[in-house]
């Protein structure tokens, strides 16, 4: 066996680097993948083998996810995961199943790939500089500016106001739609000095679909099992915390919430309150998250679930619930309102979710048109947390640090399949 | 003759380490990469400016800061050899020198030099 044969047959015996792009009604199964033994999700295409283009995507999404893969070191392969046909990028096989399908599906291609059983994909978009890099002289080389030319097509950035008497510059940068610590489909156009946040919008195009949606979905139309409300609930927080783990860094405490969220039981309070107190005694979360993400005093919190109790307002839809009532249900608040609340008061409703599932028996709640989603109120008609959230991005970010951004805008929680239009929202 | 030889061997050792280095480099069949291959991932969005920019570096203020109390510290070891002959007064010198500094740091405090801004 040669020795290229050789390493290849090695390293499909590895890990595969998998890079998602998650589209409508796939943020959960794609966290649930992080729990498949052989395949490590990635935050970058720069360090995947394989595109994983899961759920439905929107037509304008084909340019973002092309770029994405043409970013991906090569060998290449790409997979779709219930992803309907046609699809937006050609795709070397598209899964329709579950988790253990895809899990094989991925690790059968990666091998393909790196066997040369097939040949890793060539680039999608067309090999073309935006503008050719050429000053004046024969070797295009001098002319206006440092560098005498636009370096790799692109102009240098934009002149800052004046600071400490420097003159600065300012980088207008577009990160998303599949920027890692965003929510799937949130683009942001930034303007950038160093990590500061300078001026912010977000983008307008749509590029994840609307979400089939799920058990509160349907309790806006029918009376719901109060067990089946509580124990979703449950488990969007606890992978909402895993989420936020994973942004800290903190991966092995991340991976235990994913374990959690995939096999916690009605009743068991216990284990969540030893991950909680494992978080912590961290120490870590609490220190990036304190003071990080305050919301303007005049800012509208009604109907924002935790968001809102994390900053005081003790309002819930479930308070005025028979079925609620009966179980003893109140509010948990904070008071604090800043991100480390806003985990605090998730890891606490985690645990109050359980609670009630465990006691609710056969008890219904809601179905007239309005419910308490782990995300904020939804009603039947009207924009939903996930449109004011969005809304509220840029008056609430402006000025911060990035490593705040992304952190306040993880502790949003935002769904973008249920963001109508991002920028036409109240 | 010791001399040539030990340097003939360098040179030969040279010419096969930058030998070697070049065929680890071209064997896994390198090729150029395409436009979009070589822009930096920004979550799949294109950009618009060139990344080379000017901007505050913040730490600035506590740069200079540590270089006024780094230049202390060196100062500080002649005036140990000087502080054995001359003991109390020496100290006494020392002391004032530094709560000049000090001076200098709680002004810097009150302009609100160490806030990360």
């Amino acid at each position: 066996m040669e020795l290229k044969e050789r390493l290849a047959h090695l390293a499909k015996t590895g890990d595969v680097p998998v890079f998602a792009v998650v589209g409508s009604g796939h943020r959960s199964p794609v966290r649930r993948l992080r729990l498949s033994d052989g395949i490590n999700l990635v935050a970058s295409p720069r360090h995947a083998a394989v595109l994983l283009v899961a759920g439905t995507l929107t037509e304008a999404a084909t340019e973002t996810v092309s770029r994405v893969h043409d970013q991906m070191a090569g060998p290449r392969v790409t997979v779709g995961w219930n992803h309907p046909e046609p699809s937006i990028v050609p795709l070397a096989e598209n899964v329709v199943g579950g988790v253990p399908d895809v899990t094989a599906a991925i690790r059968q291609q990666f091998a393909n790939v790196l066997t040369g059983t097939i040949p890793g994909e060539p680039p999608l978009l067309p090999n073309v500089d935006p503008v050719e890099w050429r000053g004046v002289g024969p070797y295009g080389h001098g002319g206006a500016g440092m560098t005498g030319g636009n370096p790799y097509g692109r102009p240098l950035p934009l002149r800052a106001p004046a600071r400490d008497t420097l003159e600065l510059d300012q980088l207008p940068i577009t990160i998303g739609p599949w920027f890692a610590g965003f929510p799937p489909g949130l683009a942001l156009r930034v303007l950038l000095q160093g990590d500061v946040v300078q001026g912010l919008e977000v983008d307008s195009t749509r590029f994840v679909s609307d979400g089939p949606g799920g058990v509160f979905e349907r309790a806006l139309r029918e009376p719901t099992l109060i067990r089946d409300l509580e124990m979703d609930r449950a488990r969007h927080h606890l992978e909402w915390m895993a989420d936020a783990l994973l942004i800290c860094g903190v991966d092995r405490l991340a991976l235990r919430a994913d374990r959690l969220a995939s096999t916690i039981e009605a009743g068991d309070v216990q284990r969540v309150d030893r991950l909680i107190a494992s978080v912590r005694r961290s120490l870590l979360r609490p220190m990036t998250m304190r003071g990080v993400g305050v919301l303007p005093p005049d800012v509208d919190l009604t109907g924002l679930g935790p968001v809102a109790r994390a900053a005081g307002v003790a309002e819930d839809a479930r308070a005025a619930e028979d079925g609620y009532d009966d179980l003893g249900f109140t509010p948990v608040t904070h008071t604090a309102g800043d991100a480390w609340a806003r985990f605090s008061q998730r890891a606490q409703e985690t645990t109050q979710a359980i609670d009630l599932a465990g006691r609710a028996g056969n008890r219904l709640a809601f179905g007239s048109g309005a419910v308490e989603a782990p995300d904020g109120l939804h009603r039947a008609e009207g924009s939903r947390p996930a449109d004011r959230f969005v809304a509220m991005l840029e008056v609430v970010l402006n000025g911060e640090e990035w490593g705040d951004l992304v952190t306040t805008i993880q502790s949003f929680d935002i769904d973008m399949e249920s963001v109508s239009a991002p920028k036409d929202v109240p | 003759m010791v001399g040539i030889g030990a340097a003939l061997v360098v040179f030969v050792a040279a010419v096969l380490t930058v030998g070697a280095a070049q065929w680890v480099w071209s064997a896994p069949g390198e090729r150029d990469l395409t436009v979009p291959e070589r822009v930096p991932f920004a979550g799949g969005a294109e950009p618009e400016f060139h990344a080379w920019n000017r901007f505050h570096i913040r730490y600035y203020a506590m740069a200079l800061l540590f270089l006024a109390f780094d230049m202390e510290m060196v100062f500080m070891y002649p005036w140990a050899v000087v502080f054995v002959r001359e003991g109390l007064l020496a100290l006494i010198e020392m002391l004032m020198f530094i709560l000049i500094l000090v001076v200098g740091m709680v002004y810097a405090w009150r302009e609100k030099s160490f806030e990360w801004s």
